[in-house]
């Protein structure tokens, strides 16, 4: 077969999925999902490379989501695994993507405004981008988002056009949301029930509403549902000029309980493999970071390994500010480069505790873990000794 | 006799049809080398969709089922061409990536047509499918098209 990677293919591509008139946004930023070896394998691997060797570059800035290994820590994995996500990430410099590694792209590497056209994939990213900052992108997939980082335009469907960003349906939720289990757990809830629709959402309790709160509400609707876009009351930029569906479906915490159980159970009392606490799913940013080791202030120790995933930029903020060294003293890891798809955690029998919804969603159905769900608090209160 | 189809990727593949009733995942559900399916419980389990004239509803599952469809186009195992009920961003994304030709009909209509393994000539240039009717005289692929395509051509009319 000949390599016939040229512009004409990936505008195909673009075409093919707009039906009707084949219109087009020149969009200024792009973020590509599909980097992990452990995710597109050989086959993607193989792509990449293809494509490095076209002569095709990115026209708009260009960062990646994460891999599957820590590049300053090699033998925690198969070499194999290790050298395969290298060449992944070498191609992609060669194109000319920004070697982010990170899902939380709008934080430092790839910072968007208000109003900016952008091609993104990953949708925790795409929900913050739309959602939090009010910028516009649709739920572009790994090949999508490339396309359009090749062409320095994507199709003008779906959220680039006025109708495709109205709500269609209306959530109100009832009650307390404590920590940020709460909220992913209602970010989740409200993905199965809304489907492709997109939400509008009203918070009748809104004494927790923080960034990194938000975060998990957005990445675990991003699981279960397929809009790109929460419309939060009080949050997302021109929501009190939206026009809000007429039927409200209220969501309270027995709704959050049932949905808790699917993704999390008991611990066995005598686990075969190692237990691990996993946070950082969206990568924490550097307050998430302050506010963990807040937490751990009165704690000695904890009895069980505790890893904690970031950007590469806020893993060096870490280390500049000392916390990352009085992270490790009490058994904290910090992890940059991957994301909690980890490559030692693949075929491995460990036991995942984690606050993040999203997280325990792909450990227990990718990955084949046993996952229990816990905020970082009750997880501080079991574990932490002393 | 033809079918009409609507043309995505365009170009002409020959092969025996290979009909999905269910969604297919390149990624995971089928193998990188061989093109044999291996999802668990699907209906096309064991079978292989290398150089077949493959029928589907549509995609399903990861998204890095494109590289895969690429991934088989350049082993040589990968179908010879795709026919889907509807365009999704997975397996079209892979053929276009692949230069396999693709096409979108109404899947019942086709399993009413013709039967499951015939031998069949996707035409996704003209937006024609049609049976192999004159392979037992033993004519080259390039003159087989086009004398078929006339042939089609013709039946087409009446």
């Amino acid at each position: 077969m000949k390599t016939g990677l040229n512009e004409q293919v990936f505008k195909k591509i673009l075409d093919s999925l707009q039906t009707g008139k084949k219109e087009y946004v020149r969009i200024s930023s792009a973020h590509l999902s599909g980097i992990s070896y452990l995710n597109i394998g050989d086959a993607g691997l193989e792509f990449l490379e293809d494509l490095s060797r076209s002569g095709l570059r990115f026209k708009v800035k260009t960062t990646i989501n994460p891999g599957c290994v820590d590049f300053d820590t090699p033998m925690e994995c198969d070499p194999k695994v290790f050298e395969k996500q290298k060449k992944i990430v070498d191609s992609l410099k060669a194109i000319g993507a920004i070697e982010s590694l990170t899902c939380t792209p709008y934080l430092f590497d790839n910072v968007v405004k208000k109003g900016q056209k952008i091609a993104w994939a990953e949708s925790s990213a795409v929900l913050y981008a739309n959602s939090i900052i009010g910028a516009y992108t649709n739920k572009e997939g790994s090949l999508t988002a490339l396309a359009s980082a090749i062409l320095g335009y994507t199709a003008k469907s779906g959220i680039h056009r006025g109708k495709g960003r109205r709500p269609k349906i209306f959530f109100e939720h009832r009650g307390e949301l404590n920590d940020e289990l709460d909220y992913g757990l209602l970010g989740y809830a409200m993905g199965l029930r809304a489907g492709a629709k997109i939400p509008y959402l009203r918070l009748t309790n809104t004494r927790n509403l923080y960034p990194a709160y938000l975060k998990q509400l957005l990445a675990s609707f991003g699981t279960s549902g397929g809009a790109p876009l929460i419309w939060i009351e009080g949050v997302t930029p021109g929501f009190s000029k939206v026009r809000k569906p007429r039927r409200k479906i209220v969501l309270d915490k027995h709704e959050l309980e049932s949905v808790k159980e699917t993704l999390s159970e008991e611990l066995p009392s005598n686990p075969n493999g190692k237990i691990v606490f996993i946070t950082g799913c969206p990568h924490y940013s550097i307050e998430e970071i302050e506010n963990l080791n807040e937490a751990l202030k009165n704690v000695r120790k904890l009895s069980v390994e505790a890893w904690v995933f970031t950007s590469r930029t806020v893993y060096l903020e870490a280390l500049r500010r000392g916390l990352s060294e009085n992270m490790s003293e009490k058994g904290v890891r910090l992890f940059k480069d991957s994301c909690v798809m980890y490559c030692s955690l693949k075929r491995s029998d460990a036991c995942i505790i984690t606050n993040s919804v999203k997280a325990a969603y792909y450990l227990r159905n990718s990955f084949r873990l046993r996952t229990v769900l816990k905020s970082f608090n009750e997880f501080v209160n079991t574990y932490g000794v002393g | 006799m033809f079918l009409r189809v609507k043309v995505v990727n365009e170009g002409v593949a020959k092969g025996p049809l290979l009909i999905s009733s269910q969604p297919i995942s390149f990624f995971g559900g089928v193998d990188l080398e061989t093109g044999i399916v291996v999802e668990k419980n699907h209906p096309l389990e064991g079978k292989s969709v290398s150089k077949k004239i493959l029928v589907l509803p549509s995609g399903k599952g990861s998204t890095v089922g494109s590289y895969v469809v690429y991934g088989l186009a350049k082993k040589g195992t990968a179908p010879s061409g795709i026919i889907m009920g509807k365009v999704d961003s997975i397996i079209s994304a892979g053929a276009i990536l692949a230069g396999i030709p693709l096409a979108i009909a109404d899947i019942r209509k086709i399993c009413s047509f013709f039967k499951d393994g015939e031998v069949i000539v996707l035409d996704a240039k003209r937006g024609r499918l049609y049976r192999e009717t004159l392979k037992e005289y033993g004519l080259s692929p390039n003159i087989f098209f086009e004398a078929s395509n006339t042939f089609s051509r013709y039946s087409g009319k009446v």
